[in-house]
């Protein structure tokens, strides 16, 4: 076993021209050795890629095809009439693609917004202040932490129901907060909340606290301290916790699913399954192509806007021994 | 740390039962409890007796609903003064041709009737049962009304989510074929507007099989010869061969006897016909796209997809009965589709009033031609020969059972057919597992 | 080893300072809105789920009138572990054993891949880093449901990508193309013979590995930039080996990054719905059910909302289980001054 781990060691330290002797700082890479990277990685590149080429072809053949019998990326005939159609209507329920997106993104930006707020505040109380009940509660946290909203769904489904707002006379349900985006909202900030105070204790842990300290020998009180020290130290906490709960709201199905009804609460992953629901043999493939990588812009653009917080606050809670 | 754990899931164990046991408040007396189950009726498969009468759907004399006529003609008569919204549901496939028929319908019933709304949303097939379920239950109504095969209609009457429909439509189904009504009764009452017959049939590509297969032996000889044929792995698509091979489900107390023989032939006979070259797909919709591309000559399917095996085939395409087996036809299932009823729509006089039109014989006249659904009506005269056809093969099928029993059968079948196709267990081994879960089940 | 001398020695205690700055209820006041929604929306359902799973909760008793459910005791429960669902297929025992066995052989992959490419991105001098790192992003940002339709689309026995691939190198070797018409979602029979392991899990494995390793690599990648040169400056002075280095220096200083995202990738990874919901609907038979696409489809399929319920409570508590274990093991959240 080790000595596997020791000839993997060697091909790694092959590969990147660590080996004995050679100085590293400012050393640049000799030819033989960058093209050899560079031939792995455009392998690698090529895997990941595949796919999604795979997908713009199809969202570009005008043909809707199921299956492509050659791999072309851009097919004969290439056109944007699938895009077009998508963003007027996707499926053949009346909502256009921005009325999806809409509930998408209020769904999305609402949960995210609302863990980060609250999280913030109940990690920060965790993080910096000693008081009784601390360890209990968050055991508490730490217990739900891995539960997924699915996990309590039963329950939710059921306890959601209950709060309708019924018309005496004609017993028409005039508003069921388990059909509406609020109650998914509410189902899924249950999933949410508690890895976001997670997530935001651990990396306020590591700022360190001198900084406040100075701050209250100043005289500064715990809000203060809170709001013009701590906050703007924690933005790539906050950003990287704020994109894992866009991401997880963007991309939720199962609860919106069992949850909404009415055509005008879907959300974008739920006419993605509306498309693909029916056999394959039916589904739209251009349609769905052109859907999936209109879904995938804004995750992609919220994730290069955030990108340098992103990957410094993933690793902020890493460096710490 | 350990302490804290115990003491604090302790706590957490506490407050569960207590939060648990304070909010499910009893209410006063029940209300609407739904209907107790009654005593099975008599045994779900020997159906010839009701079939003969109905033969007469697709021949009877032509009345001024002619088939082909276009739907823009003389519309309904409108139900004045229907206002308020009404919210359709169905679960056709999108882009295929029974969607189209539907929304030409919808759309002239619009026009005629500018007061109300209709709105129509498509939910996938495999899921278009339980939203309906959970939204009844839940006291919704966010669809008003759904069309779908009378599939579990006897457990939805039993658990109280449809509303029975006897008085809306009494007088008013005189052109409804008799099946048809039936297919939508239970225990004497009726609980939707029945429109469409389906049951599955063989479609066959004339310019490569010039005589369809007559019985289960002229199959497999055309299969030996080198024609091909793709088959769906279910135990819908092939319920037809059961009674070919002389199977009967259950006996008059409603417990399975299927393991009595019959079944265990048919499903040899599949297993036949797998060595012989046949294909089984899981996947309908990428079977029928080998049958329209013309990698397989034959399949066993409904009506649905005639529109487009229409569209792919032309005149090439055929339509026979299953085979008949040793020891009788085929009798594929035959399912009524109608539209269902909301228990607490708040407008149920639109709702019925647009699902008269939607199957009156003018609609479903449009259903034939657009879509090639035949008709459960005596007063709709089918021109096409395809869609007669299917008729036909539907009058000779079994009416879908509405029992307790056979509502159970479909798991344990089910899964049967795939095991058994799949070469996991033998066709004896697995047909006597199958009735063992379903008597399992049903508790006999 | 070398240790990176850090906050730890700054976050030590200085009594009474902090209570100069908190009145007593600032704590607490800090903590209410967490607890409030905490509390309503997920501790409360889970104490109402508990008392769910003692009855037999059904459709018929989702209305606001509509009769309580009846209290069944232990049933459900039971009922689960001897399999006495009227499902066809439900093994709990199986169910519980491929979730584990999925999460960690999807996680080892994911640690692998992403550390090696990692280490293989940072290299110096590397042309088109960013490029490299901008594409490798990508399977991050596309929905799983969108992933799950492609990627069955590619193994479609007939004309997916995989299989004509595969035919395609068959070819070079003179194998006939007939061969590479694998079942691969469909396939009942273990292709390895005494391994319980359908085809469709290594579809799934594939796709998931193709899914994972991006995000290990862009923590690995942080992580590794932090590590100053010097070290391996010294390392070298000190005659150590490439592959001595690279087990020394740069595995241990990236542990602290990774251990926690590989917490995080057990977490998504035992609960991956939506994967395994769209690609392979749970497997033949369902052989690659989990658990949570099983209690999903006992509260959409079948409307057994108390079966459903005791299920659920299952699924806490082995959660609850694998939680602790794994803080144990890594240690991760004690270094937080719990």
């Amino acid at each position: 076993m080790s000595s596997q781990t020791t000839s993997l060691g060697n091909l790694m330290a092959r590969a990147t021209g660590r080996t004995q002797g050679s100085s590293s700082a400012g050393h640049t890479l000799s030819l033989g050795r960058q093209l050899l990277l560079q031939a792995m990685l455009l392998v690698i590149a090529f895997t990941v890629l595949f796919p999604l080429l795979w997908v713009v072809s199809l969202a570009l053949d005008p043909r809707n095809i199921s299956r492509p019998t050659t791999l072309q990326l851009i097919p004969p005939g290439a056109s944007l009439q699938a895009f077009q159609s998508v963003i007027a209507q996707p499926t053949v329920n009346k909502i256009s693609f921005l009325g999806l997106a809409l509930n998408s993104l209020k769904l999305a930006g609402g949960t995210a917004f609302g863990s980060l707020l609250i999280g913030v505040l109940a990690a920060y109380s965790f993080s910096r202040f000693r008081f009784r009940g601390r360890e209990a509660l968050m055991l508490g946290v730490v217990t739900v932490l891995m539960l997924p909203a699915i996990a309590a769904l039963p329950a939710l489904y059921v306890l959601l129901n209950r709060f309708q707002v019924v018309d005496v006379v004609t017993h028409k349900i005039i508003f069921n907060l388990r059909d509406s985006l609020w109650g998914v909202g509410f189902a899924m900030i249950s999933g949410m909340l508690p890895f976001a105070i997670w997530n935001l204790k651990g990396f306020l842990d590591t700022i360190p606290k001198e900084l406040e300290e100075a701050a209250i020998i100043d005289g500064a009180n715990a809000n203060q301290v809170f709001i013009q020290i701590v906050l703007p130290l924690a933005v790539p906490a906050l950003a990287v916790t704020g994109f894992l709960g866009f991401m997880s709201g963007w991309t939720e199905f199962a609860v919106s699913w069992q949850f909404l009804n009415n055509v005008q609460d879907h959300t974008l992953m739920m006419e993605l399954y509306n498309m693909i629901g029916q056999y394959a043999g039916n589904t739209p493939w251009s349609k769905f192509a052109a859907m999936s990588i209109l879904v995938s812009l804004p995750v992609s653009i919220v994730y290069l806007a955030l990108q340098r917080y992103i990957v410094g606050g993933l690793t902020i809670g890493g460096v710490k021994g | 740390m350990k302490k804290s754990i115990f003491s604090a899931l302790s706590v957490a164990l506490v407050a569960a039962f207590a939060l648990g046991a304070c909010s499910p408040a009893a209410t006063a007396a029940p209300t609407a409890v739904p209907v107790q189950p009654t005593t099975a009726p008599a045994a779900t498969v020997a159906p010839a007796a009701t079939e003969a009468p109905t033969t007469a759907a697709a021949t009877v004399a032509p009345t001024t609903a002619a088939a082909t006529v276009a739907p823009t003609t003389a519309p309904a008569a409108t139900t004045s003064g229907a206002t308020g919204s009404v919210t359709l549901w169905h679960s056709y496939h999108a882009g295929g041709t029974e969607e189209q028929a539907i929304n030409q319908l919808v759309a002239q019933y619009q026009k005629d009737n500018p007061g109300v709304t209709i709105n129509v949303q498509e939910i996938p097939f495999a899921q278009i049962f339980s939203k309906f379920k959970t939204d009844v239950a839940s006291g919704g109504a966010s669809a008003d009304m759904f069309t779908a095969p009378n599939d579990d209609l006897g457990n939805w009457v039993r658990a109280g989510l449809v509303a029975p429909l006897d008085k809306q439509l009494a007088g008013k189904l005189d052109g409804v074929s008799k099946t048809g009504v039936d297919g939508v009764t239970v225990d004497g009452k009726i609980y939707a507007v029945p429109g469409i017959i389906k049951a599955v049939a063989l479609y066959y590509n004339k310019s490569t099989v010039a005589t369809p297969p007559a019985t289960t032996a002229d199959l497999l000889a055309l299969l030996k010869s080198g024609k091909k044929i793709v088959l769906n792995e279910n135990n819908y698509h092939n319920y037809g061969f059961f009674p070919a091979f002389g199977g009967q489900l259950t006996d008059s107390t409603g417990k399975c006897i299927a393991d009595q023989g019959g079944y265990t032939d048919a499903m040899q006979y599949l297993l036949d016909l797998k060595a012989a070259g046949a294909q089984f797909q899981t996947d309908g919709g990428k079977a029928d796209t080998l049958f329209q591309t013309g990698a397989v000559d034959m399949i066993i399917d409904g009506p649905w997809v005639l529109g487009d095996m229409k569209k792919a085939l032309g005149d090439k395409l055929g339509v026979a009965p299953i085979p008949a087996g040793p020891k009788g036809p085929a009798m594929p299932l035959a399912g009524i589709d109608g539209f269902y009823l909301n228990p607490n729509s708040q407008n149920t006089d639109a709702a019925i009033a647009l699902a008269q039109y939607i199957f009156s014989a003018k609609g479903l006249a449009v259903y034939a031609d657009v879509a090639g659904d035949p008709p459960a009506r005596t007063d709709v005269t089918v021109s096409d020969p395809l869609v007669k056809a299917f008729a036909d093969a539907a009058a000779a099928g079994t009416p879908r059972p509405q029992t307790v029993e056979f509502g159970n059968w479909w798991g344990p079948f089910g899964d049967m057919v795939t095991k058994v196709i799949e070469g996991k267990s033998t066709p004896a081994d697995g047909v006597k597992a199958a009735c063992a879960a379903m008597n399992k089940a049903n508790n006999k | 080893m070398a240790t990176i001398p850090l906050e730890r020695a700054a976050n030590a205690e200085r009594p009474g300072l902090w209570s100069r700055a908190t009145k007593s209820g600032t704590p607490y006041f800090y903590l209410l809105p967490a607890a409030i929604v905490m509390g309503i929306i997920t501790f409360y359902p889970l104490g109402f789920q508990v008392w769910m799973s003692f009855t037999n909760y059904g459709l018929a008793n989702l209305r606001l009138n509509a009769p309580p459910p009846t209290f069944v005791g232990l049933d459900n429960y039971i009922k689960i572990l001897t399999n006495d669902l009227p499902l066809q297929n439900f093994n709990f025992l199986n169910m519980l054993s491929f979730n584990l066995f999925w999460t960690f052989s999807n996680v080892i992959f994911h640690l692998v891949l992403g550390i090696l490419i990692a280490v293989i991105l940072n290299t110096d001098g590397l042309w088109g880093k960013g490029i490299y790192r901008a594409i490798f992003i990508l399977p991050i940002v596309v929905p799983q449901i969108i992933i799950a339709a492609v990627w069955l689309n590619m193994y479609d026995p007939d004309y997916g990508a995989i299989n004509q691939l595969l035919a395609f190198c068959g070819h070079f070797i003179g194998l006939s193309s007939a061969l590479f018409h694998i079942r691969w979602i469909d396939q009942i029979d273990p292709p390895i013979p005494g391994v319980p392991l359908t085809l469709s899990y290594f579809a799934l494995l594939i796709t998931n590995i193709w899914l994972g390793w991006p995000f290990m690599t862009i923590v690995a990648t942080g992580a590794l930039q932090s590590i100053p040169k010097d070290l391996y400056e010294a390392a070298d002075i000190d005659g150590a080996s490439g592959s001595q280095q690279f087990m020394n220096i740069t595995l241990p200083l990236l542990r602290p990054a990774m251990v926690p995202a590989a917490v995080l990738g057990i977490i998504t990874t035992f609960n991956l719905f939506s994967l395994i919901y769209f690609l392979s609907a749970g497997g033949p038979l369902h052989a690659t059910e989990i658990l949570l696409t099983q209690a999903y489809r006992l509260v959409n399929e079948n409307q057994l909302y108390g079966v459903a319920a005791a299920f659920c409570v299952y699924i806490f508590f082995i959660l609850l289980a694998l939680t602790l274990i794994i803080n144990r093991v890594t240690r991760a959240t004690e270094s937080y001054d719990v």
